[in-house]
């Protein structure tokens, strides 16, 4: 493999890697709401939430485009007010493993706080904490496990899309092409060194991934 | 001081519950689904109120009217959950510091309170390797350290088995004397309420059935609900036959006769009873006749009193040292209708070779016998 064959692998690692931290930051607040709070239409939030687990990842990408592209109000809005394009850019790229993975760490984040006892939160509301502080001290320490697992469960999804991502970064080799699409594009050409030797460390990665979610829910207090 | 009077209803059940508590100790009796939790959890803002207000040294906390629902962590009250809810992933000493305030030394605090629960040695384990007793001990002590104002206990001893009750008993009766902050504890435990309370009120159905000081409300219970709930033996329904007093007729409520020492007479099951009473009864209203069963005596040498009656042992119940007599008072058809319980020791028992269907003759002093509506 040359060097520009590394370039999905760098690529898929970067989105990735952006992709989860976004998913963390947005999905912690969300599995928190939907968690704790009772609120109206809480049902078809949770279901438009949990979307893109279910509808096809070009459907999922069409949406995106249609929502973030030029022609469209917020990609409009996103580039004349802050000079980010996300259509066929790294970022765009981003934007659908964001989408993608959202649902996969949502669940069982939430879950885990679900599961947090509400008398430990009540009784540290008690001793004087906030609603963040109660949040930081009691809920996500007790809740970590599930969290992790989200983590990891996003992390993995968004290095595999394929669809949604060929919707909105398209394939430009050296630009936007992960390795999802650069397997489907050596497979095209003929290239089955290329298209093995990704196959095979995707699927290892994935693997190692899942053990590691399965050992460390495993454990309980 | 904390007053507040506060109601709630949703699903067909309502509470509605207004007290005056100062730096001494409520017990709020009440049989279990009482809204015991519930009135806990309106106070401290756990649960919104319908209704009300609650003030703590002066200080609205909730207020329905003015808009006033002063948020759970500024309201600076300690609440020691029935489960008491100690922090899992928190050692001892982290759980104790939790709710210091701030500016306060920690290790000073930590260590004061580890010292008086006779946790040292305890700081670093975690709370699932403490037994039941030491895990209520580290929760009395994180919520005293957060100096609170008001000191909320949720039935904080029934989890616990007896003779680790006893022993914390004794721990939070040496509390009490350091305390002085209003102090409301929750319980179906008459025992608890004698042991702990200055004042007792009894709840049922979301509404206080009867208060005042302990002593006043164990000697004198007005109503038979609360007879019958602060473990009084023999709470008998009876009927009166002399209301007493030469009024009595002109006075049928008898309002105008409390303070005053009458003798009431009851019948039950064909047999009449002198009750000494500090009310007049109207003749012919229903009432309950009661008397704590170690108040019951023996009449062994058959001497004639009154308020002596024959009765026949129809159960006798063992209980450590001493003996539940079920009796059977005998009317005067013969029959024994009306149950009535005394407490035996083992050794009159054994004696006396009382057994299971001896007839006894059973005296009811007229001072230990009261009446309630």
């Amino acid at each position: 493999m040359s060097i520009s064959d590394w370039f999905p692998i760098y690529l898929t690692l970067k989105v990735s890697l952006t992709a989860t931290s976004l998913t963390v930051v947005i999905g912690l607040g969300i599995a928190w709401v939907l968690a704790k709070k009772r609120f109206w239409g809480k049902n078809l939030l949770d279901a438009l939430l949990m979307q893109p687990l279910v509808i096809p990842p070009t459907v999922l990408g069409y949406y995106l485009l249609v929502t973030f592209g030029r022609g469209a109000w917020l990609g409009r809005f996103l580039e004349e007010n802050l000079g980010l394009t996300l259509i066929f850019t790294w970022r765009g790229a981003v934007l659908a493993a964001l989408a993608t993975s959202l649902p996969l760490f949502i669940k069982p984040a939430r879950a885990a706080m679900e599961g947090v006892d509400p008398h430990l939160e009540n009784a540290a509301r008690l001793l004087g904490r906030s609603e963040l502080g109660v949040f930081r001290a009691i809920t996500l320490p007790l809740a970590w496990r599930g969290v992790l697992a989200g983590v990891m469960m996003a992390f993995a999804r968004s290095m595999g899309d394929f669809g949604a991502t060929l919707m909105v970064a398209g394939n430009i080799p050296g630009r936007t092409q992960t390795v999802s699409i650069a397997i489907y594009d050596a497979m095209q050409a003929g290239d089955v060194g290329v298209a093995n030797t990704l196959v095979v460390i995707m699927t290892v990665f994935s693997i190692s991934v899942l053990l590691l979610v399965g050992w460390i829910t495993a454990g309980r207090y | 001081m904390l007053e507040f009077d506060l109601s709630k209803s949703y699903g067909g059940y309502s509470l509605h519950v207004a007290e005056q508590v100062a730096d001494e100790w409520l017990v709020l009796l009440a049989p279990s689904g009482a809204g015991k939790s519930l009135l806990l959890n309106l106070i401290s803002g756990l649960t919104r109120a319908d209704g009300g207000f609650v003030r703590l040294d002066g200080e609205t906390l909730y207020d329905h009217g003015l808009g006033i629902n002063l948020p759970i962590r500024r309201r600076r009250i300690g609440y020691l959950f029935q489960d008491y809810a100690l922090f899992p992933h928190l050692t001892v000493e982290q759980n104790i510091a939790f709710g210091l305030p701030p500016g306060q030394p920690r290790d000073a605090a930590v260590r004061h309170w580890m010292g008086f629960f006779q946790l040292a040695g305890r700081e670093k384990s975690y709370p699932g390797e403490l037994s039941g007793g030491q895990q209520q001990r580290v929760a009395l002590a994180r919520t005293l350290a957060s100096q609170p104002r008001l000191l909320l206990l949720d039935e904080p001893f029934s989890a616990l088995d007896r003779r680790i009750r006893e022993m914390l008993y004794r721990e939070v009766g040496q509390l009490k004397k350091q305390l002085s902050l209003p102090v409301i504890l929750v319980t179906h435990d008459f025992v608890e309420a004698q042991l702990l309370g200055d004042r007792v009120s009894v709840l049922q159905d979301g509404r206080v059935l009867e208060s005042g000081p302990k002593d006043l409300i164990f000697a004198h219970p007005q109503r038979h609900e609360t007879a019958r709930f602060l473990g009084i033996g023999n709470v008998l329904p009876a009927t009166v036959s002399v209301g007493g007093g030469a009024d009595s007729a002109a006075d049928p409520m008898g309002e105008g006769g409390i303070g005053k020492d009458e003798t009431v007479t009851v019948r039950l099951g064909g047999l009449s009873f002198l009750v000494r009473s500090e009310r007049r009864f109207a003749n012919g209203e229903a009432v309950f006749l009661c008397i704590y069963s170690a108040d019951v005596r023996l009449l062994l040498d058959n001497t004639r009193r009154p308020n002596a009656v024959v009765a026949t042992v129809l159960r006798i119940h063992p209980q450590e040292g001493t003996n539940r007599l079920t009796m059977g008072l005998h009317d005067a058809g013969g029959g024994t209708a009306v149950e009535l319980e005394t407490l035996v020791d083992d050794y009159v028992l054994s004696r006396h070779g009382i057994g299971t269907g001896q007839t006894i003759t059973l005296w009811l002093p007229e001072d230990k016998l009261f009446l309630t509506t």
